[in-house]
Parts: C-alpha cells; structure tokens; sequence
C-alpha cells in the first residue's frame, strides 16, 4: 500500500486519478447543463460531451501550472473530495477499495482495445486491402446485381444537391446501410434495405450517411478520437465517447432532413429498421441481444427526435449555457484531487 | 423576453444542480473518514494524537527556540498506509516558524510548508551517534531555512525551520531518546 500512496501522489497517478474523476464531474454538469436549459440541439449536446473527455486531458496540466501544491497535504485539507480518501481505505480492513478502481480501469482498457481500437485498426487495414484488389471485386459483386437496384439508388441520389459519393450495392437481404469515410469515400447499402424502402425513404437514409461522410471531413471528430485514444483507461470517457456517437446520429439526421426537407421520410425509414430487426434474433447470444437493444433504444430516440423536429421542437439554449457548463467544471474540478 | 426569461429559469436550475452536485462532493469527501479514521486528518492537539494507539510513539521537542509559539497551529495524523504526523508551530508573524514530520516512511513528503525553495547546501552529520542531513537554504519567502532529518528507531523525523543550523541542531537534540 506505501507503493500505492506514492505513485497516488506522483504526477502520473495524480492525472488518472483526476482525470477520471473530473470526467464523473464533467459528465455531472453536462447532464445538469442538458437538463436545466432543456437543450435538444445535438450539436451542442455533442460539444458537452466532447468537454466531458476533453477537459479532464487539459485541465489537469494547467492546474498544476497555476498552483504547484494543489495535490499536496495541505490543499487536500480544504478539497471538495479528496480521492486518498477513498483510493487507500480497505473495506472490512482487509480488501483495498484501490483493487476494484483497479479493476473498473483494467475492464475499461479491454473495453477499448477490443471494442474500439481493434475494429478501427481492422477497418484500415480492411479498407486498405480492399483498395489493393479493387477492381477485381468491384466487378464481380455489381455483376450479380440486378440493375432495377441500380436505378432506385440513382433515382434517390439524382434529386440531392452537393457533391455524392459512391454508392455500393451489397447482395444482402438484411436492412444494411452504413459509409465508408477516407479518400474515396462510399455509401454502402444493401438489396434488402433497397426492397424495403421507397424512394423518399431511401433518400433520407443515403442524405444520412452522406451527412456522415461529409462531418468525418471535419477535425473536430478526428480529434474526438484522439482524445478517446488518449483517455483509454477512462470508463467515464468510454460511455461519453459513445454518447457523443449516438449524438452525431441526431446530427446526421438533422443534416439529412435539411438535404432532403423531408422529415417523415427519414422517421419512417429508421422504423423499417425496428421491425427489420426481429429476425435476426433467435440465434444470437445475450451480448449481441444487449447491442441490439441498445441499437433499438438508439433508433427509437433517433425517431423521437424527428417527431420533434417536425413540430419545429422547442431549444432555448444559447452558446452561454455551454460556456456555462465549461467554467462551472474547470472551477469544481479544481478543488476535486 | 420570453427567451431570456427561459434562459433565466434554466441558469437558477443549473445553480441548484451544481449546489446538489457540491453537496454530494462534500459528503462524499467526509464518507471515508467516518468509516475509517486512518486516513491523513486535522487534530486538535498533541495530546489528541497522541492518545491513538497508531500515535504513542510521537516525540515532542523538549527544547523551543525563541520566537515559536506552542502548541502547534496544526497537527495532522495518518496511520494508513503508514503512520505519520506533521505539526506545524508559527513564529512571532503568524508565520510556519518550524514544521516536525514523523513518519515510518522514508520517503513522506510533509507538504509546501517544509520544502525549500532553493536548496544551497546538503551536509552529512552525527547527531548524538546518529547519522543525520542537514540541509540549507531559502524558503518560500526568500528568507534562510534550514532542516535536519534522521533516524529515531523505527521514525524517520525531519524539521525544517526559519532559523540557523544551530538552533536547529540544539532543538533536534532535544528529542533524541
């Protein structure tokens, strides 16, 4: 336990410890921010989210700069929480409280290598591949296509305005759509969503991956991961760094709505995609069950969302309340070692 | 108006969740405390620390230079993970005069009020047949300090005060056993 305390005290320990615990307080003041002003805008949700994984990384340094003896004996007498409190107590005087953190950090790494850095490295890796043998595949799978699928993606894409991207036809009879960002950037949809869909319904969910494509141009996202990259042991970061995914859905929503002027389209696309789902669950186990429950959840609120947008939903947040949310965080973190 | 009236609302609500938020990082921070008293804690007094069973090994100088004021403007104690004991006395200006930390840790650090500065000179001595280090140079404040740590049985003891070697010297005499 001596080792403990030490490295607790040193500058490593001293910014996981924070970190984590600024982005519990930083995920605390979002959730306030979010409901006291009642913000539905997703785009300002998103920024409260990206503090949450952003300030714990900047803050700490700068603390540190502007008072030395912040993490020292006598600034911890006088904290809102001091974490050595909690880190070095045993339970029952036996089982160190510092093993189960321990152990939350250990899970959250596994977490992040297999959850989100694996599929990220193999996705690369994947794309990369598929751009050495292009041609060959390409060739082979738009030769088993029928081409009514062809028509019903030009006809969707030729009323968009904007630049398009690729659109890949996959002979697939599950409702699948999803993009593909990097040089050559490509939407990919499936001859089962092609079926179900009409063409306003089809619209709206190609403009949706297109918004996806032309925000991944955008640093702020590569950044976001950065970040996420760099609070890897944080579980906090992991959940918010989610959350700020499932809000970049509403996003693209919003954007797709835009492109199209069409929100009822969009909505009644994204149910196909509920009652699409039943099928596939008979033979899956409780993880994949949980993932698309979550997927469900995600889905249902993404339609709450367009039924709000087309009432003209109501959001009396300004930039103030995000400026707001980032000073009242800076200024508790501060006093939380 | 009636936006600014809504943002208004919604600040006064945003107020009260952060006073909740507040509150529940005060009792969060006084929770271990009342659930195990090891951790580092403010004392009333000597006497006070030295009355837990982790504490009766706690020396106290039997010599004051001039100019310090007893008892100590605080006392802070922990016993987990190791034991250790700061006290802080203030001179004539309300200011940390003398700073005693024991501990059965070589390596405890006890806080601003006893480090230097600038450290100008490191000496190897013996104090009464034990091996001690003296060290010199300037507070905080710019002004001379200096600080003597050794080895009394299982405590490793350390002072650091404003005033020369000698006095210091002649004070860590003074709780040699």
């Amino acid at each position: 336990m001596e080792t403990i305390y030490y490295f607790l005290n040193s500058y490593a320990g001293m910014f996981i410890t924070q970190s984590v615990l600024h982005s519990a307080v930083a995920a605390v003041m979002a959730d306030c921010s979010i409901a006291a002003w009642g913000i539905t805008d997703p785009v300002r949700r998103q920024s409260m989210r990206i503090g949450v994984i952003l300030i714990p990384i900047v803050a700490f340094p700068i603390y540190q700069i502007i008072n030395p003896e912040r993490g020292g004996l006598h600034f911890r007498l006088d904290v809102l929480l001091d974490s050595g409190g909690w880190l070095l107590m045993k339970l029952w005087g036996h089982v160190p409280v510092i093993a189960f953190i321990g152990l939350v950090l250990g899970l959250t790494v596994i977490l992040f290598l297999f959850q989100e850095l694996l599929p990220v490295v193999g996705h690369t890796a994947g794309s990369l591949m598929r751009k050495g043998g292009k041609g060959d595949d390409g060739d082979d799978e738009s030769a088993e296509i029928p081409e009514r699928y062809d028509q019903a993606v030009l006809m969707a894409l030729g009323e968009m305005p904007g630049e398009k991207p690729e659109v890949v036809i996959i002979d697939d009879e599950d409702l699948v759509v999803f993009s593909s960002t990097g040089r050559v950037p490509a939407v990919y949809v499936s001859t089962g969503l092609l079926d179900s869909l009409d063409r306003e319904q089809l619209k709206g969910a190609i403009a949706h991956e297109i918004a996806h494509i032309r925000r991944t141009r955008r640093p702020v996202l590569t950044f976001l991961f950065v970040f996420r990259v760099m609070m890897f042991f944080n579980p906090v970061a992991l959940f918010e760094f989610r959350r700020a995914v499932q809000e970049e859905e509403e996003i693209c929503d919003e954007e797709a709505v835009r492109t199209t002027g069409n929100p009822a389209a969009l909505t009644s696309a994204l149910e196909r995609f509920l009652e699409g789902d039943g099928h596939a669950q008979t033979d899956e186990g409780a993880v994949a069950r949980i993932e698309d429950y979550s997927q469900d959840m995600l889905i249902r609120t993404r339609i709450k969302r367009l039924a709000a947008l087309d009432a003209g939903g109501p959001d009396s947040s300004g930039r103030m309340s995000l400026l707001l949310f980032v000073a009242g965080t800076v200024i508790v973190n501060y006093f939380v070692v | 108006m009636n936006r600014h009236i809504e943002w208004a609302k919604g600040f006064i609500r945003f107020i009260g969740l952060i006073a909740a938020l507040v509150a529940f990082l005060l009792v969060l921070n006084w929770l271990p405390g009342a659930i195990d008293k090891g951790g580092m804690r403010p004392y009333p007094g000597v006497d006070d620390i030295r009355k837990e069973a982790a504490f009766g090994s706690v020396i106290v100088p039997s010599y004051f230079p001039e100019g310090i004021k007893w008892p100590p403007s605080l006392v802070l104690g922990q016993s987990r993970p190791f034991m250790a004991v700061v006290m802080e006395f203030d001179g004539d200006g309300n200011q940390r005069a003398l700073v005693i930390s024991e501990s059965l840790s070589a390596d405890f650090e006890p806080g601003h009020a006893a480090r230097f500065l600038e450290l100008r000179q490191s000496v190897e001595m013996d104090l009464q047949g034990r091996p001690a280090h003296i060290e010199t140079g300037l507070c905080r404040d710019g002004a001379s300090c200096s600080s003597i740590s050794w080895k009394e049985g299982d405590l490793h003891i350390r002072l650091f005060m404003r005033a020369p070697t000698l006095t210091l010297i002649r004070l860590a005499e003074s709780m040699l056993q």
